[in-house]
């Protein structure tokens, strides 16, 4: 962690904790309006609740919860009482710890580049076609990721050939061609 | 069996990315040959996720975690093949324990439910959604319901299919068959793990935890431990049943409270061993974890409520095999070949789980970053594969974004997938008991089961609230943390 990183009084809370009420208010909000313009059908029996019922219920009920967390977290910011630790996830790779302290700033430019990453790969393989998408992608996201040239070349050529193998081969599965339609 | 003991015994894949991987794959495959695929993939990778566990200190799935601070310190001592075995013959032990109580419990629930109508099924939709809110939210109960609604939302998007009414839809006609579930699901459990590791990812950590093991299976030995610690197999065993068997649950909750349990219930110079390397802490949760897979089948087999998030993948993709859960499985016959599959592959776990440690410790060794790219590419695969469909792709990619940004502020996903799969059953099974009575809500208290049903469900909403305020020190306890 980096040792800019902000250190919160007791009590304190972030902006970004601040985020997340918002987050479920604006949610919340958003499928309320979205669920005032289903219209009710011709066909529709008078005894049915109709298709906006529960989409406005379950609205309702998000930005119900989403303000309790900001009047929670309005408390808390104003308490004096420790925090509880949050408990230990059953994820699996959190219970694997860097020993070597990783920049949160960093860390955010490898996750937006990773995404970027991963969203033109998906771009590439409507328009190339999936052998050539994934040949570049395999390549350019384990160089990135530090990888030897033996490796990525062989672990890239093992993931098309399985893929090939078992989608198109065995079960005669079509994957893009793109726009040139190339043969894989 | 191959690919669970591969997605197994892969750290950061999870047994639920196998099965929603591979559903694809048997869409082109008789309906017994895919059934036997899913099945065979859903008890090995719950069992391989021992294999890094044990090795590496990385649990390969999430019920793997309860089984790692022994597992792991057993295989310093020089143990590491040993343990595997004995949590192979547990895991195989608990499996078929479970699936025969699946195979006596299921066919009498199936009698019951001929006495279901929609409110019926509908308070029990609502208690489902709600036992997996309360369940596998922990701490973060709160969260956990903003997650379930969330998942009603999301799968209300399209045309509403009692009137046909658009939903969310905001003209793109992509979506008028709805949000695509299996691309959904590998989006949040696959592409979302990897932009998390990629968030992990430090080029200057040289640093490997691999142990180099040398030791043998002690087969004689191994057997003598499981025969000694027979009370502890058969405790886990029942609580891996009775969790599994709660939609939501899911087998790694199981397994933490299998572990749990045999921590209470053992002498205080044991219980000071666990997390040190004891034989109880490895084979308390490895029993319950696949005892709970199979017990996840029965609300699943039954009421087609899911059980964990497995059942919910499979339960989306049986409408592609042509199957309906319910009280007509069992009288066809149908029931039954799920129930010979499931014991077959309990026994042939053994073999399969033998050749996974033998063959597959040698794929741990491949650097971790050659295993995330290839989880993007077949996750892309996975999601086109299934309709051929270009959309469904985005549809996994934005799910990914969603699943981390839900993860980052310690929100569980799996009332998020409950939500997605029980959510459209409440409000169709509320809808058509609306209809039926005429209006009369009242209706839906008439029946035994009703009431039965209604007081299990407020139960446990105030058990819930009564544990969160007991147990909460401060409002802050409610709401993520940095």
């Amino acid at each position: 962690m980096s040792t800019d990183a902000p250190k919160h009084a007791l009590g304190e809370t972030s902006i970004s904790q601040w985020l997340f009420p918002v987050f479920w208010i604006l949610v919340g909000s958003g499928f309320y309006l979205g669920a005032t313009t289903i219209t009710t059908a011709i066909v529709q029996d008078k005894h049915d609740p109709g298709p906006a019922a529960i989409c406005m219920l379950c609205a309702v009920a998000i930005i119900i919860l989403g303000i309790t967390q900001a009047v929670q977290l309005l408390l808390a910011s104003r308490s004096a009482r420790p925090t509880l630790p949050p408990p230990a996830t059953t994820h699996s790779d959190d219970s694997q710890q860097s020993r070597v302290i990783q920049d949160p700033t960093l860390a955010l430019r490898q996750v937006f580049l990773g995404v970027a990453t991963i969203a033109v790969y998906i771009l590439a393989v409507f328009q190339i076609g999936f052998g050539l998408a994934t040949f570049t992608f395999g390549i350019v996201s384990m160089k990135s990721l530090g990888v030897s040239w033996r490796n990525t070349l062989l672990a890239t050529t093992t993931c098309i050939a399985t893929v090939y193998l078992v989608f198109i081969e065995l079960l005669g599965i079509l994957l893009p061609t793109g726009r040139w339609d190339f043969p894989f | 069996m191959t690919f669970g003991i591969f997605v197994g015994s892969t750290p950061g894949l999870t047994a639920t990315m196998a099965v929603a991987l591979v559903i694809p794959l048997s869409y082109n495959l008789p309906k017994e040959a895919a059934l036997a695929m899913v099945i065979g993939v859903s008890f090995t990778a719950i069992f391989a996720g021992d294999i890094p566990a044990t090795f590496l200190r990385i649990p390969g799935t999430p019920a793997s975690a309860a089984a790692t601070l022994d597992a792991h310190q057993l295989a310093k001592k020089g143990k590491g093949k040993q343990t595997l075995l004995i949590n192979l013959l547990c895991s195989a032990i608990g499996g078929v324990l479970g699936v025969l109580i699946l195979m006596t419990t299921a066919p009498q629930l199936a009698k019951l439910a001929l006495l279901f109508s929609s409110f019926e099924y509908f308070w029990l939709c609502l208690l489902g959604l709600t036992l997996g809110v309360t369940v596998s939210s922990g701490n973060y109960k709160l969260s956990g319901t903003l997650a379930a609604f969330l998942g009603v939302l999301l799968a209300s998007v399209g045309n509403d299919v009692t009137t046909f009414q658009e939903r969310y839809m905001f003209g793109v006609s992509e979506l008028s068959t709805g949000l695509s579930f299996i691309p959904a699901m590998i989006g949040l459990f696959g592409v979302s793990e990897v932009i998390r590791a990629v968030y992990r990812y430090n080029p200057r950590d040289k640093t490997t935890s691999s142990l180099q093991d040398n030791s043998s299976f002690e087969v004689k030995d191994s057997l003598k431990i499981i025969a000694a610690n027979t009370p502890t197999i058969a405790q886990s065993v029942v609580t891996g049943t009775v969790i599994g068997g709660l939609p939501g649950a899911g087998a790694d909750i199981a397994a933490w409270g299998a572990y749990g349990i045999a921590h209470k219930t053992s002498k205080r110079a044991e219980q000071l061993k666990f997390g040190q390397g004891i034989w109880k802490g490895v084979i308390a949760p490895t029993s319950a974890n696949n005892a709970a897979v199979a017990a996840a089948w029965i609300p699943a087999l039954v009421f087609g409520v899911p059980g964990d998030a497995v059942t919910a993948i499979v339960l989306g993709a049986f409408l592609t095999y042509d199957i309906t859960p319910g009280p007509e499985l069992f009288s066809n016959g149908g029931a039954d070949f799920i129930f010979a599959i499931a014991m077959i592959t309990q026994l042939l776990l053994i073999p399969a789980g033998l050749a996974g440690i033998l063959l597959f410790g040698k794929f741990m060794k491949l650097p971790r970053e050659v295993v995330l790219s290839s989880v993007v590419i077949f996750s892309v695969v996975g999601a086109y594969a299934m309709n051929n469909n270009q959309f469904d792709v985005w549809i996994m990619f934005g799910f990914g974004l969603l699943g981390v940004f839900l993860e980052s502020r310690k929100v569980p996903l799996a009332p998020l997938i409950l939500g997605m799969i029980l959510g459209p059953k409440v409000e169709m099974y509320f809808r058509q008991g609306m209809i039926a009575s005429q209006g009369d809500f009242s209706s839906a208290f008439q029946s035994t089961i009703d009431l039965v049903l209604f007081s299990s469900l407020v139960i446990c909403i105030l058990l819930s609230i009564a544990m969160t305020l007991r147990r909460s020190t401060t409002p802050l306890s409610l709401l993520p943390t940095e």
